[in-house]
């Protein structure tokens, strides 16, 4: 294949969202320079793992490491779904894992049937909860619903992880085009609380906490505790909340706070609700850890035009907006929403869809 | 007068707000630049003082520490801070609630 076809970047940071516009656009993609001036130079063991996760779920891939582990190029196979069982390292949770997956997946050729199992919260990474209560909803709105479903059978608290989690998704032929500029107004908080090898008494103090900040706002507030006992509640102990607050139009935002050691569950909760009225006063229609993902669901949607208000983008977004028009050619428009109001710092983020087809989908 | 003190401020308005599009198709900046608000103009600055060494450290060696992780979530909020704890401060998002009434701003 002609070089001009390849797509090249350097560096490590990126990773994950280059390789999936990659397997989605069919064009090779050359990464050079993986932490080359670093004392221990390369590729991390998450990072060549999750090339073999994405290996699993597709046919025909060809991906070549360099010498040093500096460098890889990647042939994109076509997406193939399926059956897949993975086992995550501990370096990283399995939403590491799972993010490039859900990006993957609804174009796959058959159904994806994903067992995987690691650590299913830390504070890096969305967790298991999070990428089921807000992750998958996001998904919606684009077509992909019936089907789609993340089923936590074990919990895994780092360090030592432990946790099982099912991930079931449908194939769709083509995704819907997106048109979502109301934020409307929150009307509900739901929340999770769990805590796995330790007093079951801390989810109650996490939930308590919570609700004395989280009350006054609104009363349709609903946090639970989720129990998982013995084998089910993994190797290490620990603790976290996760909050996702829902607006009359149907816009998320989530937070969520992890347990640290010699901490208090008070604490993890402050943090988690507080971070949660701060994600809401930023605004917009999407959660903000989730702008990628609905941004490239909008560059694949039928050639028409997509609208969504968001709140500024971070900085993942402004890079994957650039290697979105590498890879696809499709450029945004971003205008503020509110030009009269100079204190709205929401923008309206526009763009052309591809028309992107499912080729990969069986008929029948 | 006062339509063109208004159509000032909203003129000043828009000035202080960031052109997405241009700086992320058409400006070298950095991602963690545009999104901080720095400007390019400040790059230059140390160059000068390294001139008459012979060897230039490109860069200081970077420390496992802190690398850049390559994660999903998003800086912590600051929710330490004591605005936390101010009623008005909690008081002013209470309008993007369904109880917050239509008072305020709509």
């Amino acid at each position: 294949m002609a070089d001009k076809n390849i797509a090249k970047y350097s560096g490590h940071q990126h990773f994950r969202h280059r390789l999936v516009l990659s397997f989605l656009s069919g064009k090779p993609v050359l990464i050079d320079g993986i932490r080359s001036e670093d004392k221990n130079p390369g590729l991390r063991d998450y990072e060549v793992n999750v090339l073999r996760l994405l290996e699993k779920i597709t046919n025909g891939t060809v991906i070549e490491i360099g010498y040093t582990g500096t460098s890889i190029l990647l042939r994109p196979g076509v997406i193939s779904g399926g059956n897949v069982t993975h086992d995550c390292p501990l370096s990283r949770s399995i939403g590491y894992f799972l993010e490039p997956v859900i990006m993957l997946a609804p174009f796959a050729k058959k159904p994806l049937h994903l067992t995987i199992r690691g650590i299913t919260t830390d504070d890096r990474d969305l967790s298991v909860d999070t990428l089921r209560t807000v992750t998958l909803p996001h998904l919606e709105p684009f077509g992909i619903s019936d089907g789609l479903e993340l089923k936590i059978k074990k919990r895994g608290a780092a360090p030592l992880g432990g946790g099982e989690v099912h991930f079931l998704c449908p194939v769709v032929k083509q995704v819907k085009t997106l048109n979502f500029v109301d934020p409307g107004r929150i009307k509900r908080i739901r929340g999770i609380a769990h805590a796995v090898r330790v007093s079951p008494q801390i989810s109650n103090r996490m939930i308590d906490t919570s609700r004395s900040i989280l009350n006054r706002f609104i009363p349709d507030l609903y946090l639970i505790s989720d129990v998982y006992k013995g084998e089910d509640s993994g190797k290490s102990p620990g603790y976290a909340l996760s909050l996702v607050a829902e607006s009359t139009t149907g816009a998320l935002h989530c937070s969520e706070a992890v347990s640290v050691p010699g901490g208090v569950p008070e604490d993890v909760a402050i943090a988690a609700s507080r971070s949660l009225l701060a994600r809401i006063k930023r605004g917009g229609c999407v959660d903000r850890q989730h702008q990628i993902l609905v941004l490239l669901m909008m560059v694949l949607g039928s050639e028409d035009i997509g609208r969504c208000r968001m709140g500024e983008p971070t900085e993942r977004t402004v890079q994957f907006l650039r290697d979105v028009r590498d890879f696809f050619g499709t450029s945004f428009n971003i205008r503020p929403a509110e030009p009269s109001n100079p204190d709205c710092d929401e923008q309206i983020f526009s763009c052309l869809g591809t028309g992107y087809v499912n080729a990969n989908r069986t008929l029948g | 007068a006062s339509k063109a003190a208004s159509a000032f401020d909203s003129h000043v308005g828009r000035k202080r707000r960031k052109n997405w599009v241009s700086l992320i198709y058409s400006s070298p900046l950095t991602p963690t630049q545009i999104v901080s608000g720095a400007d390019s103009a400040r790059d230059g600055d140390d160059d000068d003082a390294s001139d008459d060494e012979l060897f230039k450290i490109k860069r200081p060696a970077t420390l496992d520490s802190d690398e850049q992780w390559d994660m999903s979530k998003d800086a912590p909020d600051d929710v330490k801070s004591d605005r936390w704890e101010d009623e008005e401060f909690l008081d002013s998002f209470r309008r993007l609630f369904i109880t917050g009434g239509s008072s305020s701003g709509q």
